[in-house]
């Protein structure tokens, strides 16, 4: 149950009236007040909570039950429970412990604030405030709480991780998926490979057999070469695999490789595991359809490249704001209604504003309320 | 008097006298074209003269909507409110704006906002269409804006008041625009001492009352100027002091989810101290200091700058046999520092540009010759910075005249040479971090300078229309009529523009946008001028043609393809003087970031009368943009070009009495 934070006015009045009557008599009333409850009406704004700045950045963890704020190192967040939602600037964070995995379901509150292009309608975006918006708010009910599996927390990936395979459920049986290309960008170079076959020998695999094609800047390519085969035998791996496509070679640790493999040697259990990652100075992209036959290194920035860990948040798949709608570099919030689960309990939410009262960007204000299942 | 030719004004200054052509006109002096003075009929490089009296009766206090006025200059008002001008399509970051022959602070970039001159004090505006850099350095590339103050030699006071009204774009419809002027000049014990003050305050406009945002700013503004000056047998010192400050404020937008607002604010504060000695036609040594502390930006992000700019500018001039030479050796600084504010004065705020300077020697020689009735000039400026090391530049000039006859002169200028800009403090040491939103904007301190080769050729004529049509025994002085045809072309390279740092990019996963030499620009164009004069009217008409495009071909934003100015100037009985002038562009293209065309040309009518009444008191009235041509606000919001001026229709009336 949330904890008010806001003391009722008519309970202040109440306690004021009493102290007046008391005062006009002599007598004195020695029984102690009735301990009061304060109570929180649905929708309360809350905050601002202030984020820092772009150069200096402060992430707010705050606790849904309690209603409050936590103040929390990223350390000593990472090893918290308590904390629900964070807010850091623009984003926004669900607690992924494993006693709290919070998710969050959108709801369609203000959907019609994109046509049917989905291109935000301006006039919806500046004309709403926190006021006007209330009674969207206040419709969702514990009515709306849909199946659990349909909140989605916070999670990371892999930009290639297990992708270069299928994996039939009937027949247990691993196969390549070779009609799904990756392009790594490392070491100047642009490779973009599939895996054509592999061999796999229980929970690991015995050899990986790539298709390689490169496209080296440096060297001045303007397009990817001719695809050769690379293939590596990783059945008696003792240590972690890494492959440099240029060499076509598995390599150590310390040489100029693009991906790696882990090696299992568990027991007898010895092979490469079916994950693969790039190193911590190289970005990638999944290429599903064999798209690109060059990358333009002038544009390289737009084509979606990534690192080999991303973290995907579950607000960024329904962002709550518009940007620059008026020209101003400000952000609109669109209102919407997002319902968050905690451990404990489900709540729903509505950011209402980005901003204090002399307009400072990172400060969040917004309303929540627990929802109770009907 | 409105004529912008100084000839055609000596023409008028003396039209009550003998009317006969013979009767020479007398020329005014100019010195932006050799940096020494010179008859303005003489000068191997084209220069336009504005005089003092001229810029009082089209201006309201500062520069920023006199120079519309002048053939060939356009008008450009910034995103920070303030104005700049485009040359010979060279925009303001590439049009020098010199105060008495010496650089001013450009708070935006290179280019001067010339809302933040006054047009107290001053003698004469001379204007130099073209690259000038090897007379004045950086950024004198399409040309040359220089204003010249009064040397007071006589003891006067004056007063004026002008008020006026932007009629229906009014804020409030009772808003009136305020300005004061005092101007007294006083000899004391063989000094002479000058005082002279402006105040500016004006509401600003709003073209649509039901929007929040405000369409121009309410200012105020103050001017402050003092001088001494006292000859020392042939030597003469001159000290000024010059105090600016400017506050704006402009409602822009509502904050989202709060019940405040959001403005533009802008908060300017300026000294200048001039120390002026010199021995007339030989030498001379110009010192001058300039602070100019400003916090602006919109009211949830503003920016502090300290700009300091310190230059000593000395100059001889001299001969080497038959050559006239002009020599100088000039030492600038430049200094930056930039922060934005914190969001509250517990938080530090984020440096921008960390105390960074900019050192400069720079030496110029220009050489002229005279040969016959012709002249020509050849010089060179060799600059070395503590950025970018050494640069130069040279240029060519000739004077031919065709026909030597005063009053029927023909003459052909031609010129060629280099140019060139340096980068600025800003452009090389920028940090504008919006990673937040994903992109930021990086300096980049490997930049070189800018350069740009031209040429131009000017065909001018002086004379009568009669004795243009051959008659040449007639007495008939009048019409006089001037002629100037010009063509110009200039191909300019390393053009800095910011472009996206790849490799930054793709290790922060943010756009990373860096300021580079990158871009080509081409620009050809040609003016041509006509102004005629008879006894009690001047007409002048002008046509401007700029053909200007990047090094893919692609039309340069942002600029008229055409430009028409024309004025008449009207005596009419009781000392009345009325004028007319009017202003058309069309022709611009948009950007690459612009949607479509909402309107592509503009056009502006202006009108005013003046009235001696007697020696001691004056007035004035007038209406500017009398049909009040103006910007759509909704149309340039949705990403379309409006080409017309964010102007209104502005009612304006004034008095002005002389104490002595």
């Amino acid at each position: 149950m949330k904890i008010s934070y806001l003391v009722s006015l008519s309970t202040v009045l109440l306690l004021t009236a009493c102290g007046g009557s008391s005062s006009s008599s002599d007598s004195v009333d020695a029984s102690p007040t009735e301990p009061t409850t304060p109570v929180v009406e649905e929708g309360t704004v809350v905050g601002p909570f202030s984020t820092g700045t772009t150069a200096e950045p402060i992430r707010v963890y705050f606790d849904l039950d309690a209603g409050e704020a936590l103040l929390l190192t990223a350390e000593e967040a990472a090893q918290n429970s308590a904390w629900d939602i964070a807010f850091q600037r623009t984003k926004v964070y669900l607690n992924t412990h494993s006693e709290n995995s919070v998710g969050a379901f959108f709801t369609d509150v203000n959907s019609d604030f994109y046509d049917d292009a989905g291109a935000a309608v301006v006039d919806s975006f500046l004309n709403a405030d926190a006021d006007s918006e209330l009674d969207d708010y206040l419709a969702i009910s514990g009515t709306d709480i849909p199946a659990d599996d349909s909140f989605v927390g916070d999670s990371e990936e892999s930009v290639i991780g297990p992708k270069f395979y299928d994996y039939d459920t009937t027949t247990h049986v691993v196969t390549a998926n070779d009609d799904r290309y990756f392009i790594v960008d490392s070491d100047d170079a642009y490779t973009k490979f599939r895996v054509t076959d592999l061999t796999s020998d229980g929970r690991t695999m015995s050899s990986i057999t790539f298709g390689v094609a490169t496209q080296n800047t440096l060297a001045g390519d303007i397009e990817f070469g001719a695809e050769s085969a690379l293939t590596i035998n990783t059945a008696d791996c003792t240590d972690d695999i890494y492959i440099d496509f240029d060499l076509g070679a598995a390599l150590s640790a310390s040489d100029a490789w693009d991906i790696t493999l882990a090696c299992t040697t568990v027991d007898d259990i010895t092979g490469a595991e079916f994950d693969i990652h790039i190193a911590e100075d190289a970005t990638a992209l999944v290429d599903d359809s064999n798209a690109y036959a060059a990358i333009d290194s002038e544009a390289a920035q737009f084509y979606g490249f990534t690192s080999d860990v991303t973290q995907e948040l579950a607000f960024d798949a329904n962002p709550w704001y518009q940007y620059n709608l008026n020209g101003g570099h400000l952000l609109w919030s669109q209102y919407g209604v997002y319902l968050i689960k905690t451990s404990d309990a489900t709540f729903k939410m509505q950011i209402t504003s980005y901003y204090d009262d002399a307009g400072t960007s990172g400060n969040y204000s917004f309303r929540f309320d627990e929802l109770i299942s009907e | 008097m409105f004529n912008t030719s100084a000839y055609a004004q000596s023409l008028v200054d003396h039209k009550n006298g003998d009317s006969h052509v013979d009767n020479a006109p007398l020329e005014r002096m100019v010195v932006t074209g050799t940096r020494s003075e010179l008859a303005q009929s003489r000068s191997p490089v084209s220069i336009d003269v504005i005089s003092g009296a001229q810029l009082q009766q089209v201006s309201h206090g500062t520069l920023a909507s006199a120079l519309n006025f002048i053939p060939g200059v356009v008008t450009k008002r910034n995103e920070k409110d303030g104005y700049t001008v485009q040359m010979q399509g060279f925009d303001g970051d590439h049009v020098l704006v010199l105060l008495d022959s010496q650089p001013l602070i450009s708070p935006t970039g290179s280019s001067v906002d010339l809302d933040q001159i006054s047009v107290l004090n001053i003698e004469r505006i001379e204007v130099l269409r073209g690259a000038a850099s090897v007379l004045y350095g950086s950024s004198a590339m399409g040309g040359v804006i220089n204003v010249i103050t009064r040397k007071q030699s006589q003891n006067s006071g004056k007063f004026r008041y002008q008020a006026s009204s932007y009629t229906q774009n009014a804020i409030d419809s009772s808003d009136v625009a305020g300005l004061y002027q005092l101007d007294i000049n006083q000899n004391i014990m063989g000094w002479q001492g000058s005082v002279s003050a402006q105040k500016i305050d004006d509401p600003g406009f709003d073209y649509d009352e039901n929007t929040l945002s405000q369409s121009a700013p309410s200012t105020d503004k103050s001017f402050v100027n003092l001088g001494l000056a006292k000859d020392f047998s042939d030597i003469h010192l001159a000290l000024k002091t010059r105090y600016f400050s400017d506050e704006k404020i402009k409602l822009r937008y509502a904050i989202p989810g709060q019940a405040g607002d959001i403005s533009y604010l802008s908060d300017v504060e300026q000294w200048q101290y001039d120390v002026n000695v010199s021995k007339s036609q030989v030498w001379k040594v110009n010192g001058r200091y300039l602070q100019h502390d400003e916090t602006s930006g919109d009211s949830n992000g503003l920016r502090d700058a300290e700009i300091t700019l310190a230059e000593i500018d000395s100059q001889y001039q001299w001969q080497l046999g038959s050559a006239a030479l002009v020599s100088g050796l000039i030492l600038h600084r430049d200094e930056l520092y930039q922060i934005k504010q914190g969001s509250s004065p517990d938080v530090s705020g984020t440096i921008e540009v960390d105390n960074q300077s900019r050192d400069s020697v720079e030496g110029y020689t220009q050489a002229s010759w005279l040969y016959g009735d012709h002249e020509f000039g050849a010089g060179v400026r060799v600059q070395n910075d503590s950025d970018f090391g050494v640069h130069s530049a040279a240029r060519l000039n000739g004077l031919f005249t065709l026909n030597n006859d005063k009053n029927d002169l023909w003459q052909l200028r031609l010129g060629a040479g280099q140019s060139y800009r340096v980068p600025t403090l800003k452009e090389r040491f920028y940090v504008f971090d919006h990673s937040n939103l994903g992109y930021m904007v990086l300096g980049n301190d490997e930049l070189d300078p800018e350069t740009a080769l031209s040429g131009n050729v000017e065909l001018s004529y002086h004379g009568s229309v009669a004795r243009l049509f051959g008659a040449n025994n007639t007495p008939n002085a009048y019409p006089r009529l001037s002629l100037r045809a010009n063509i110009h072309y200039a191909k300019a390279q390393d053009f800095i523009n910011t472009v996206t740092d790849v490799e930054a990019s793709a290790q922060t996963g943010l756009l990373i946008s860096r300021y580079e030499n990158v871009d080509q620009t081409y620009m050809k164009g040609a003016d041509l001028s006509l102004k005629l004069s008879w006894q009690k009217v001047d007409y002048q008409l002008s046509y401007s043609y700029l053909h200007a495009t990047d090094g893919d071909d692609n039309y340069l934003a942002d600029r008229p393809t055409h430009q028409i100015k024309s004025n008449l100037n009207w005596q009419l009985p009781f000392d009345i003087n009325a004028l007319a002038y009017v202003v058309y562009e069309t022709g611009e293209h948009p950007s690459s970031t612009q949607l479509g065309i909402e309107k592509d040309d503009w056009l502006s009518v202006n009108v005013s009368v003046n009235q001696h009444i007697n020696d001691q008191w004056q007035w004035n009235a007038g209406i500017d943009n009398l049909f009040d041509e103006h910007q759509d606000s909704d149309a340039f919001a949705q990403g379309l070009l409006d080409v017309r001026p964010l102007s209104s229709q502005r009612v304006f009336v004034g008095v002005s009495y002389q104490f002595y």
